[in-house]
């Protein structure tokens, strides 16, 4: 009896410490049968030019799905043009690696990629090739000069943005890292579907931009710009909502300050509600108590 | 039996323990609220907005939180050096292994390299609110504990002025992410940024049986804020990172590869790495 006391209370101990800190929560996660993985894994290769090193598995979650062949992983939004590539040997990249394509070339890869996705061209606003750069300094031994080497050129990464009906998806972009071969390397692809309501109530808010005549006024700042956007749930995320809006930038009065102050407003100058990514832990109220100094 | 259970128990309990010990902790500080008298205004409407979604990734990911202040209760002194500043026990910025702060800076209309880089809060406690970074903070010295400064700001990382504002707060630290800009070209309060960065920071893995899926990539904090950092910003800023060691090639090291949820060891030595990407 003493044993079998003693064997419980060992059980409510570990349990209590197992679960005391982090686990990563495996909420309703479900594993991909073999046709369902492979039908993912197809469309990575078809669509995208991935090559799959060996059996793929994969899983689902909250409407997101991916699948992974231990090298690269492939992750959609279910049911959205949201697709996110990761190959883990090549990125992070080492400039050993780095493409050496021109810009040109770099642009048509990620066009096509588009085109494999399903993206009208006719949504396709800024193309642009982003210079990353490294640099590195060091303070002497004195401690009192600190040295600085020359800046050098480093990766480059491509980024596309997106307008719809003159309308800018603020949300939507192409973010592609390709590697020495120029395939994915790493890409984050969050383009999905604008429904027509959506689109209607982004025309009527261009009109209403122009005019200006709802924008809200904010203490301390003035009106910079003003224009309607589509926003949607980002790529990094759980969910796809999708909402027009105006959006109003204001500039800050006190010229040093800085970060704009940015508002998502409707045809009523009021607040719209922001798409989700994920849901939020329940947290408690704080209140903090002054230390003593 | 008894005592082979015991001894069993106790070595799990310390194993346990000892991982929960060595887990990355976090906090963060978020300021939506700048009244016009006496902070100058305007208000930030997403930065606690903003924050909550940089928790969210890491409640996900199981890391601890160490503190969330929000508004009033982010204090200047929270940024500087000192007993009852960054290491003051309810909410320092050096209690922590990771911290997250969003909210105002200090831009300059073309900035130089003499020009400060600053935190600026809203507070009625732990005065001033503005923190000159390169001459107040210190981060990792002493009992701190800083790895991961997250600056999301508008202009705290100023590259002109990298030297003089980010080499002296690397006392420990690891790894800090801001962006460079000046007043007209600046970041833009966004819902957005924060949580896609934080959600690159850890990920998203999920185990089913026998197999291990990362449904969202787990990156170097560098290479999640090159990814993040130019979400929602205007022309010509630039999203900035930079690490500290004992030579180039380890800063180097530290600055592409390192993770927040298996950081490297502490840092020694005089060299700074640090990468840049603008819009």
């Amino acid at each position: 009896m003493k044993t079998l006391i003693y064997s419980g209370l060992s059980a409510l101990v570990l349990s209590v410490l197992l679960s005391g800190c982090a686990m990563e929560p495996k909420a309703d996660a479900k594993q991909l049968d073999d046709d369902q993985a492979n039908r993912l894994a197809a469309l990575g290769t078809n669509d995208f030019g991935i090559k799959w090193q060996g059996r793929v598995v994969g899983a689902g979650e909250h409407g997101v799905s991916a699948v992974t062949d231990g090298v690269t992983t492939l992750t959609t939004h279910t049911g959205h043009r949201v697709f996110i590539i990761h190959n883990r040997k090549e990125f992070p990249p080492s400039d050993k690696t780095a493409f050496s394509g021109s810009d040109t070339e770099l642009k048509s890869i990620g066009i096509k990629l588009l085109r494999g996705a399903g993206v009208k061209e006719e949504e396709i606003a800024d193309v642009q090739v982003l210079q990353q750069f490294t640099q590195s300094g060091a303070i002497e031994p004195s401690g009192k000069e600190v040295k600085v080497l020359p800046p050098e050129k480093s990766h480059r990464t491509l980024v596309i943005s997106r307008r719809v009906e003159g309308v800018d998806v603020v949300s939507s972009r192409l973010m592609l890292n390709v590697d020495g071969a120029g395939r994915v390397a790493f890409m984050e692809l969050a383009w999905p579907d604008i429904n027509r309501e959506v689109l209607d109530r982004a025309s009527r808010y261009m009109k209403l931009a122009e005019s200006r005549q709802v924008v809200p006024k904010l203490e301390g700042a003035e009106v910079e710009a003003v224009q309607a956007v589509v926003l949607h749930s980002p790529a990094i995320g759980f969910y796809n909502d999708a909402t027009a809006a105006i959006r109003v930038i204001y500039r800050p009065n006190a010229k040093q300050v800085g970060q704009k102050a940015v508002r998502y407003i409707d045809e009523r100058g009021e607040d719209v509600i922001l798409p989700r990514d994920l849901d939020r832990p329940r947290e408690e109220p704080l209140k903090r108590v002054e230390s003593r100094r | 039996m008894q005592k082979l259970m015991a001894y069993v128990v106790v070595v799990l309990a310390m194993a346990q323990v000892g991982a929960c010990y060595g887990q990355t902790s976090y906090s963060t500080g978020a300021v939506s609220n700048y009244p016009a008298n006496p902070c100058f205004g305007p208000n930030l409407p997403f930065s606690v907005g903003s924050a909550a979604s940089f928790r969210s990734w890491y409640n996900l990911a199981g890391l601890p939180n160490v503190s969330r202040w929000e508004n009033n209760d982010v204090w200047g002194s929270d940024f500087r050096d000192g007993a009852n500043a960054d290491m003051e026990p309810q909410g320092g910025s050096d209690i922590t292994d990771v911290y997250f702060y969003n909210g105002h800076g200090i831009c300059q209309g073309a900035p130089v390299a003499t020009d400060p880089d600053f935190i600026f809060v809203c507070s009625t406690n732990g005065q001033p609110n503005n923190t000159d970074i390169g001459a107040s903070s210190r981060w990792g010295n002493g009992n701190g504990r800083l790895k991961f400064a997250f600056i999301d700001a508008s202009c705290p990382m100023d590259l002109v002025s990298l030297g003089n504002n980010w080499f002296p707060p690397f006392q420990g630290l690891h790894v800090a992410v801001g962006h460079s800009g000046n007043a007209t070209h600046d970041t833009l309060n966004s819902q957005t940024r924060g949580g896609t960065f934080s959600g690159y920071t850890v990920g998203y893995t999920v185990n089913v049986g026998f197999i291990t899926v990362q449904f969202f990539p787990e990156l170097p904090a560098t290479w999640a804020w090159m990814n993040a950092g130019l979400i929602d910003v205007q022309s010509q800023v630039c999203a900035v990172s930079i690490a500290n060691d004992a030579t180039q090639a380890s800063a180097e090291n530290r600055r592409d590869n390192e993770r927040v949820k298996s950081p490297m060891g502490r840092p020694s030595g005089n060299w700074f790495a640090w990468r840049w990407i603008c819009s």
